[in-house]
């Protein structure tokens, strides 16, 4: 019996929900152990942590009542995904069908299982101004259009993290009490060969994120103990590491040819979050082809082609989903070409 | 071993509502210092946001400065890092005045200022060696200048963000995995659950958000600073808190317990054994909510309800901050003096009166029959005059002066 499942096992299923955010196996990678983090959810809609629905069901005799249930919000949502080390991939997702009457997002994860593996995985919402109408009426269906980016994106990523993680839609106020019990890989750190992968990049993303070597003056404080700092003698971050040391991460943020150097397209027009092109989808089904969103180069305005500043870029791919200067805002705001 | 766990100490908060808070900041470090030295605390980790502006002045400077080399005078070892750039100042480039008062000012001297990710293994004074992770506060904006990364949203850039801090705490775990004593890390950002003054959770919207999986049990604690309201996120596995900041910045902190985090460590197995929650005297505010709709003497009655609120036997540090909500009428409102209340608020031993807030219940104001919007402006004048006696005499004056200025607007 794999560690794993002897560790759902262990965990009592009548007291805990177990969160397993990875494939049954049999294998566990040497590198990696599996840790669990408990999760509570609030049953009282007022927190924040659930929505209460009704819902339909089906009944043995062939009839259907209704019951009451728990619908996790997407913030909690997001928590369960943090918890269980699910990696969004935000460079391959985003809407990738913009019509007038349709849209539809895709979003793109993956989750690491005992292996050591990355599993990607891909999920897409769609919301269809017809049917829309028919469901909701006129009013509230021009309301719901509005913010129609914004729906098909959430939808896509929570369909994403329900999958991944095996989230129930609605669960009863008895189910929503126990708390969740969430199963997670993380690095065994009394192997040599992993502590040496986890400095390189750590080394790597601290000089991203906190700049490279400085000057001998400005660098750490002297100290009466030794220091190991991250940026000192920094590594080379093309050398690979070792094929069987398990990625502390899918490779966000590390394009093609290592950290800091400049990201290459993949194949379905997305920077290259993923190195090898855009990931399989875990459902079979085919990336779509449609132009994405961010397609403009940053700095320039996707409509007419003029320089942008970044701050103007920003502001406009957060209010209409890609980069435009002013002067196509405006227009676009006041209902010109989308 | 002891450890004293700070943060956001914002050396000086700007004055709230006219009220100078240097004294009260003052306090706290003294509060501090005195707790160092009496409790024999070994180890005091500073966690971010030690002033307030990125560019603070002398006073601030050197407040901070002597309060760190007190800590450091009375036997303590002290590590402290830099917070948010638009506090702390410091840039990616480390040029900032934060950076200057650890290389000016000189180490060991005040402890260790650590601008830099590191690792830092020091010998304490009980004898035991500790081992202190630390992660000074990041910006979005130092990630987003970088070409490869200038075309994501914020949400995708704090994604980033938040992958590179969680590989740089995995590389930290990993040195200080075989390191002996007690691990701690030491770091300015947002854990995941964690929740604001405002009660609203930090989410990925907003700035870079860890999960508490990144926080590996390599580590027995890890003290965190940037969220002003103190709370535990983890008990175990590691022990993961924010010990808050010092004093309450404004009212919606009201609620917020003020205060630091000590930390009890076994000198021999290094492990965490007792975490204690140390209350500072910052001053107390407080919102006193009011209804004097019905009061024939509202201004006595609020006063009369500021005196009840404030114990009368409150000494210095209990005495609050006071402001006074109350819903009265517009009436009411005439009556209603805030200088009035500030004396009361005074005399019944408030540390200072920080305004009075009506929320008024306004006269529900009746349109002149007759005037409705169809009717062009003079007709709706005609018809106004008609429903008030006290124009009537001035009803031909009212209309040629109203003329020619509706001409005007009509043009355009």
């Amino acid at each position: 019996m794999g560690e794993q499942t002897a560790l759902a096992l262990r965990l009592d299923q009548d007291k805990v929900n177990v969160v397993v955010p990875t494939l049954y196996t049999e294998d566990i990678s040497p590198f990696l152990r599996l840790v669990v983090q408990e999760l509570r959810v609030n049953p009282d809609p007022v927190y924040g942590d659930v929505h209460y629905i009704e819902r339909y069901v089906k009944t043995e005799g062939g009839g259907g009542k209704q019951v009451a249930g728990f619908m996790l919000t997407a913030a909690k949502v997001s928590q369960f995904a943090a918890a269980a080390n699910l990696q969004i991939n935000y460079r391959e997702s985003g809407v990738v069908e913009d019509t007038p009457t349709r849209v539809k997002a895709v979003c793109v994860g993956a989750v690491q299982d005992a292996t050591g593996d990355w599993r990607i995985l891909q999920a897409t919402k769609a919301l269809d101004l017809e049917q829309l109408v028919k469901s909701v009426g006129e009013k509230q269906a021009q309301q719901k259009w509005l913010f129609r980016y914004e729906i098909v994106e959430t939808g896509a990523r929570l369909r994403l993290v329900r999958a991944a993680l095996g989230l129930k839609t609605a669960y009863s106020h008895d189910e929503i009490a126990k708390p969740f019990a969430i199963v997670r890989v993380t690095p065994r750190l009394d192997a040599p060969e992993m502590r040496e992968a986890m400095l390189r990049r750590a080394a790597a993303s601290s000089s991203e994120v906190f700049g490279g070597p400085r000057p001998a003056a400005l660098a750490a404080p002297a100290s009466r103990g030794p220091v190991v700092d991250l940026d000192a003698g920094q590594v080379d971050n093309g050398l690979p590491e070792s094929p069987d040391i398990p990625a502390g991460r899918p490779p966000i943020g590390d394009p093609p040819g290592g950290p800091g150097a400049a990201p290459e397209p993949s194949a379905s027009g997305g920077a290259g979050l993923f190195p090898n092109g855009s990931p399989a989808p875990a459902n079979g089904q085919a990336p779509s082809g449609a132009p994405r969103r961010a397609a403009a180069p940053a700095g320039h305005c996707s409509n007419c082609g003029v320089a942008i500043p970044a701050a103007v870029v920003e502001f406009s791919t957060r209010r209409f989903h890609r980069a435009l200067c002013r002067e196509c805002q405006a227009e676009q705001k006041a209902g010109g070409d989308s | 071993m002891k450890l004293l766990h700070t943060a956001d100490l914002h050396a000086f908060p700007r004055p709230l509502a006219g009220l100078d808070r240097r004294d009260e900041w003052r306090r706290c470090a003294s509060f501090i210092r005195e707790y160092v030295a009496e409790q024999g605390v070994d180890l005091v980790v500073v966690a971010g946001d030690l002033f307030d502006r990125p560019r603070p002045d002398p006073e601030e400077f050197l407040a901070v400065y002597d309060f760190l080399k007190a800590l450091a005078a009375a036997g303590a070892e002290v590590v402290a890092v830099p917070g948010t750039p638009s506090h702390d100042g410091d840039g990616p480039d480390r040029l900032g005045p934060t950076t200057l008062l650890a290389s000016i000012l000189g180490w060991p001297a005040a402890g260790r200022y650590s601008v830099d990710p590191g690792l830092l293994s020091i010998e304490l004074r009980c004898g035991s060696p500790a081992v202190v992770g630390v992660l000074p506060g990041v910006s979005r904006s130092w990630l987003a200048s970088r070409d490869e990364f200038k075309d994501l949203s914020p949400v995708a850039l704090n994604a980033e963000l938040a992958a590179r801090l969680g590989n740089v705490i995995g590389g930290l775990a990993a040195s200080a995995a075989s390191a002996p004593g007690p691990h701690i890390l030491i770091g300015h950002l947002s854990v995941d659950g964690c929740v604001a003054s405002s009660d609203e959770s930090i989410r990925m919207t907003a700035e870079p958000v860890l999960a508490l999986g990144d926080l590996p049990d390599a580590f027995g604690a890890v003290c965190l600073g940037h969220i002003h309201g103190p709370q535990i996120l983890q008990q175990r596995g590691p022990w993961v808190g924010y010990c808050g900041s010092w004093i309450r910045k404004d009212f919606s902190e009201e609620d917020d317990d003020r205060g630091f985090c000590v930390l009890g460590f076994d000198d021999r197995t290094g492990g965490l054994e007792r975490v204690e929650f140390v209350d500072l005297p910052a001053a107390r505010l407080l919102t006193v909510e009011a209804d004097v709709r019905g009061a024939t003497d509202p201004q006595q009655d609020l006063a009369n309800l500021v005196a009840s609120s404030i114990p009368t036997d409150a000494d210095d540090e209990a005495r609050p901050i006071l402001r006074v909500r109350c819903r009265a009428t517009e009436d009411q409102l005439k009556l209603l003096s805030p200088r009035a209340l500030q004396e009361a608020a005074k005399a019944a031993g408030a540390l200072h009166f920080a305004g009075l807030i009506p929320n008024i219940e306004r006269a529900t104001r009746a349109r002149a029959e007759g005037v409705t919007e169809e009717l062009s402006p003079l007709s709706a004048l005609d018809s106004y005059i008609s429903a008030s006696p006290d124009l009537q005499p001035d009803r031909e004056a009212l209309v040629e002066r109203a003329r020619p200025l509706v001409e005007e607007v009509s043009r355009g």
